[in-house]
């Protein structure tokens, strides 16, 4: 199962250094501009559209 | 910031400069900013009484690292335990390690929860930990110094770094450490403990904070527990998908002079926290409008909102010294049980 994790810029580190702590140093991480909370819906669809391309490259992309 | 590496192996020489040792290791990530005891071989061999130190004692969040008892020793030399704190500190450690506690969220959250630990037993006596005047503050060498282990603990050996793994947009103080203890001596029955056996027992919780209830007024036991119950539903802490203020699992900390007063008036600690499971809510209007759409159809039909889960979900403790002050500790609302483990001399 193809696996992505989303975040904010800011907690990237902190996925990096959780994942490569789980054993999963290679799992792709998604980056979106910070923050999500309190955005009206056209400005969260935004905040995808930003990032769309890069999910859609990785899904159908080789499995690593 | 650094991300600390576990303190593993770490030793200091005899004599070392608490100032330079304190700087040094706080540069790499591995302490609070406080000074630190220097751990040195004596020291640490003290500390480990023969245990093995290799010996895994859980695998923790947020890193998902084996935290050994080599580790959890050098975090309580660094806080200034002495060995006889090293079984309670053992067991809080298993304790954090609880699923159900959810130390994954409480490391890494936003939120301001810190970890808090109390003691039940004749452990507690033991090493003279703290449950009375003050117990919640300064001043009692037992609970500073566990309290502080156990966060030593999150940040060096778990990995909990601040600003990289450790997202607290405030943090609280709580996060130096918080230990305190519960009464051996009130009126009510001690905690009900799920586990058995040891010399005494840990629970741990996610604490967001103490809020002050005072009722100098009420001559009527009940009134203290209305007082109580109005001071514990907070339209800020509101986790709409499960429709609860907080966690749902709030402690709860009442001095002797209440529980005298309460056990005087024939109430138990089932209907002490079965009448704060029922009046400690509010009506959805309290809260915001864009708040009071995302709460679940069954609050929305019942038209308030609550705190605890159920009169089990209260962690009803009774500590303190004179006075009529008692402390509401909402619990980290993204989602964390407080958990007990037995202290053994392991």
């Amino acid at each position: 199962m193809p696996v992505l994790l989303f975040c904010t810029t800011p907690f990237t580190p902190m996925a990096k250094a959780i994942t490569e702590g789980k054993g999963l140093p290679d799992l792709r991480i998604i980056e979106m501009d910070h923050p999500l909370g309190g955005l009206t819906d056209p400005e969260i669809t935004e905040r995808f559209e930003q990032v769309i391309d890069t999910v859609f490259r990785h899904l159908e992309g080789p499995p690593l | 910031m650094t991300l600390p590496d576990r303190p593993g192996s770490l030793r200091e020489r005899d004599g070392a400069d608490v100032v330079e040792v304190s700087k040094r290791l706080h540069a790499a990530g591995m302490t609070d900013g406080l000074p630190v005891v220097p751990p040195t071989v004596e020291r640490v061999e003290a500390m480990l009484h023969a245990r093995d130190p290799k010996r895994v004692i859980e695998t923790l969040p947020p890193l998902f690292r084996e935290v050994t008892v080599e580790d959890v020793a050098i975090c309580a030399v660094l806080a200034g335990c002495g060995p006889e704190h090293m079984p309670a500190l053992l067991a809080a450690t298993r304790a954090v390690a609880a699923p159900e506690f959810n130390l994954l969220g409480v490391t890494t959250t936003t939120g301001t929860t810190a970890v808090g630990m109390v003691l039940h037993g004749p452990y507690a006596e033991a090493v003279g930990a703290g449950s009375g005047t003050n117990c919640l503050g300064p001043g009692n060498w037992s609970n500073a110094v566990l309290g502080r282990a156990l966060a030593l603990v999150l940040r060096a050996a778990a990995g909990a770094a601040p600003g990289i793994v450790d997202m607290s947009t405030m943090g609280q103080p709580a996060k130096y450490g918080f230990c305190f203890a519960e009464s051996s001596v009130a009126a009510l029955p001690p905690v009900p403990l799920p586990t058995a056996g040891g010399v005494g027992a840990v629970t741990v919780f996610a604490s967001s904070g103490t809020v002050e209830v005072v009722d100098s007024h009420s001559v009527d036991p009940l009134g203290l527990l209305e007082t109580l119950a109005s001071a514990m539903p907070t339209p800020g802490t509101l986790h709409a998908e499960r429709g609860r203020l907080g966690s749902g699992h709030p402690v709860v900390v009442i001095p002797p002079e209440w529980a005298q007063r309460l056990a005087g008036a024939g109430l138990s600690r089932m209907d002490i926290t079965s009448f704060l499971h029922r009046e400690s809510t509010i009506p959805i209007e309290r809260l915001a409008a864009a708040q009071r759409d995302a709460v679940t159809d069954d609050v929305r039909a019942c038209g308030r909102i609550g705190t605890v889960d159920s009169p089990d979900s209260i962690l009803l403790v009774v500590a303190g010294g004179i006075g009529t002050k008692a402390t509401y500790i909402p619990t980290w609302q993204g989602g964390s049980l407080p958990c007990t483990r037995t202290i053994t001399d392991d």
